[in-house]
Order: structure tokens, then sequence, then C-alpha cells
């Protein structure tokens, strides 16, 4: 079973650019996963020009299978030269994890990759090819459960020159500082939003350069199953019970008539824990063939508003805490699996279409599409299954 | 033991199932009714555009926070 890749990337700008002069694609296919980060030469448009071209540049490639070498010399023909310095310029990090577990890792100019396997940093066995002149570093390693690789832009090590410490911050203490954030087993939105957020402080809040972190962390699959509102053809509800039989991992109802459904195809209660109750979403429920049963559109629709705000780091891990559905929703979506299957029923409660009830009523559908392109940013695996 | 269930589906909870469950709750604390009436939680009981769904023995009522008083009263009076 291939490994599942959480991938996360923050950046933040140097002060007064509008534009972020690193960027960072990321392709998610059936045979890899592919995650570049470039660091353009300068600051603003330039940079960004130079790096996003880099960065698409050498993922499309190597997502259509070519060589590194073929990769390699499109970038020295393609990039514009820069007029100051005379230089076809962008550094870049390359992480490719293929299915068979094997992740090849090429390394032009950006601070070293920092791969963390069983809390140790381990040193890679980096080979030198040519390229410009300069030598670009090939490694390719065999990646386990829990292997975690941080790499940056070279802002991060700049992090706090002339600010509040002489030199910066070195490679080491920024790679002891990710070890350190490891133990404490944040994933890994949470790792690079930590690590930013320290190059931000140190840079004083006026970040010298632009500063990006990616982090790649080595997860075994885990499985969550959803059934979210009844299937327009009710002879099928027995079809429910059968895809929630095989159903893979813990299983959620959103949907009170969908609960009420796996209720009767099952023969169980509901029971409904009256103490979660809030002004904003209704109780939860229990059963015993399912770990959750909440409403539905509203449950969701908190949902998507808190996990909005996590995404923009209003707010943080305390929404997951809350004794409410959303936030006990939001827990299971986030920190309890990798791959979520919806099963999705295109029923509308024609109740609900009452043009005297309120607008969120009639917009489960749209809600329900909102949390799925969501939860695909926060790089979850979302499968629908329509019934 | 009488069992109050009130539906917290989507539209009752618009409706104010919220607020419906905590006058229900005060009514039983200042009456001292804990040990005969007992409160559950329902999904959708079919009745969606009719104020707030609550089900005793069978007979749905459609509460509000107008008539909630009067209608625990009919509830607790009825034997």
């Amino acid at each position: 079973m291939p490994l599942f890749m959480d991938i996360a990337h923050d950046s933040v700008n140097k002060v007064h650019e509008e534009l972020c002069g690193d960027n960072v694609e990321v392709r998610i296919n059936d045979e890899s996963v592919i995650v570049v980060l470039a660091d353009g030469l300068g600051s603003g448009v330039k940079a960004n020009i130079l790096a996003t071209m880099t960065s698409t540049i050498a993922a499309t490639m190597l997502e259509e299978k070519m060589g590194i070498m073929d990769v390699l010399e499109t970038l020295e023909a393609t990039l514009p030269k820069c007029q100051v310095r005379k230089l076809a310029y962008s550094t870049f990090t390359i992480v490719q994890v293929f299915r068979n577990r094997t992740a090849y890792i090429l390394e032009f100019d950006n601070p070293p990759l920092v791969y963390i396997r069983d809390g140790e940093i381990i040193e890679l066995d980096r080979k030198p090819i040519q390229f410009q002149e300069k030598s670009v570093f090939e490694t390719t390693i065999e990646i386990e459960k829990d292997d975690i690789m941080a790499f940056f832009s070279d802002g991060v090590i700049h992090a706090g020159i002339g600010n509040f410490l002489n030199f910066g911050w070195q490679w080491e203490e920024a790679s002891d500082y990710l070890l350190a954030r490891t133990y404490e087993n944040k994933n890994a939105k949470e790792i690079s939003m930590a690590l930013i957020d320290t190059c931000y402080n140190l840079y004083g809040e006026e970040p010298g350069d632009d500063t990006t972190v990616v982090v790649i962390r080595a997860e075994e699959r885990k499985y969550l199953t959803i059934f979210s509102g009844p299937p327009l053809d009710m002879s099928k509800d027995a079809e429910v019970k059968r895809l929630l039989d095989k159903a893979r991992g813990k299983k959620i109802v959103c949907g009170g008539t969908a609960g009420n459904i796996v209720s009767r195809e099952y023969g169980e209660e509901i029971e409904i824990d009256l103490s979660t109750i809030s002004e904003r979403v209704p109780p939860v429920g229990y059963m015993k063939s399912v770990d959750l049963v909440t409403e539905g559109v509203l449950t969701i629709r908190e949902t998507v508003r808190l996990l909005n705000e996590y995404k923009k780091n209003n707010v943080g891990h305390e929404i997951f805490k809350e004794k409410n559905g959303a936030s006990m929703l939001a827990d299971y979506l986030i920190n309890k699996c990798t791959t979520i299957d919806i099963i999705m029923g295109n029923s509308i409660n024609p109740d609900h279409q009452n043009p005297d009830f309120p607008e969120e009523l009639s917009t489960k559908w749209r809600i329900t599409q909102e949390l799925i392109d969501l939860l695909r940013s926060f790089n979850k695996e979302v499968n629908i299954i329509y019934v | 033991m009488k069992t109050i269930r009130v539906c917290v589906g989507s539209a009752c909870h618009v409706n104010g199932s919220y607020k419906v469950v905590q006058a229900f709750n005060r009514l039983i604390d200042e009456r001292g009714l804990k040990d005969e009436v007992e409160l559950v939680g329902s999904f959708c009981m079919g009745h969606c555009a009719d104020g707030v769904s609550v089900e005793h023995n069978d007979v749905i009522y459609a509460v509000s926070m107008e008539n909630v008083g009067k209608i625990f009263d009919q509830i607790i009076g009825e034997n």
C-alpha cells in the first residue's frame, strides 16, 4: 500500500512586496507525488515569474516522465536572463515520491532538505550532477512511514539578520526547530505554519526576503466514510447500508433524514446527546454501527466556517476540542483521516425549499461542495460516491 | 416517566430547537419534574414546515417560544 503524503507549505513575502518570489508546485497523480519549491532571483514580479516558471516546468515535465537532464536543459533554455546579474536563475528543490515508496530528491542551491526519520535528522547520500557550471544534488531514498521532509527557501535561514540575530538563523537551528516540532506530533500544516511564524517574528515582522517552507510527512492512510444526504430514489436506501457495511475506517452520517435511514436499515436507535446542542449547531447522535451522527446542512456550514478560519490561521487547534457537531466533524476530517469517501445522495428535502425558510437550508449541495474543495486544499483525498 | 422528543433536524433547529430545549429544561427544573419527564432529541420527524416539532405519545406538536409553556402543561396534564 502506498503511503499517504501529508503536504503543506507556507510563505511570507519580503516586506512591501505584493508577490512572493518563491513558488511551490504540487502535483499528485496515480504514480507519484511531485513537490517543487523554486526561489526566483531577486524579489517581486521578476522573482515570482522565475519561480513560477521553474516550478511549473519542472513539475509538468516530471509528471510527463521526462528525464531529469531534460528538465534541467529546458529550464536553462527557457528562463529569462536577469538583466542585473546576467543569469537565468532560480534555485529549486524537487521531491518526487513514487507509489513504491522510492523518493527522488533533487536540490539546486536551496538550503539542504531536512530529512527526519525516527526522531533524528539523517544525512542524505547526495550525488552531484553538473548544471550551469553548478552542482545539482540528487538523492534516492526509500521512504518509510512517519518520515518527514522539510525544505525551504533561503529566507528561512536569513531570518533575523541585522535584527534580532546578527547572522540570521543558521540551517542547524532551523532544522533543530523543525525536529523539535515533530516531537510534538504535529501534522505537516502545523509544522510549516510554526516555522513560518517563527521566521516572521525573527524578521521583526518585516521579512528581508521571501520566505517559504514545505513540509511532507509520510503516513499510513486512514479512512473516513461520510454518508451525507439520502438517495433520490428511495428504493436505494438498502444500497446505502451495503455501502456503509463495506466502508473503510470511521463512519459518520451527516443529516437528520440520512441518520433516520441508517437507523431504520440497521434497526438501531439513534441516541441524541442533547448536551451538544448549541445556538449554531444541532446536537450530535450516536448509534452502534456508525461513529457519529450529525445534522446536515447547518453542521456542515459551521464546519466549513471553522475550517476556513483555521486555514487562515485566525484560530488554532482549540476549534477541534469543542463539544458540538461542527467541531467534532472538523476534528474527524482534519485530524483523524487522510482519505475521505463521501456517499452523497441527491434527494432534496421538499420542506427546505419553502421560500419562507432561510436560504441556508436549501444549499446543502453547494455547502458540501465547498467542504470538499476545502478538504482538498488541506491535502485530503476525497472520493465521492453518488447514490 | 413521560418522554418528550424534540426535533433537532435542520429546519427545526433554524426555527428555534435550541431555545425550546432550554425552555423545556427550565420548566422541568422549576417544577421539579426531573424524575417524571425525560427530554430527548430526534432527527427529522417530517413536519419541517410547522415550527419546532415536539412529539409525545405519537402526537406531534408545533412548538414556538410563545406556546412552549402551554404545550408543556398540556403534555404534563394529560393522563
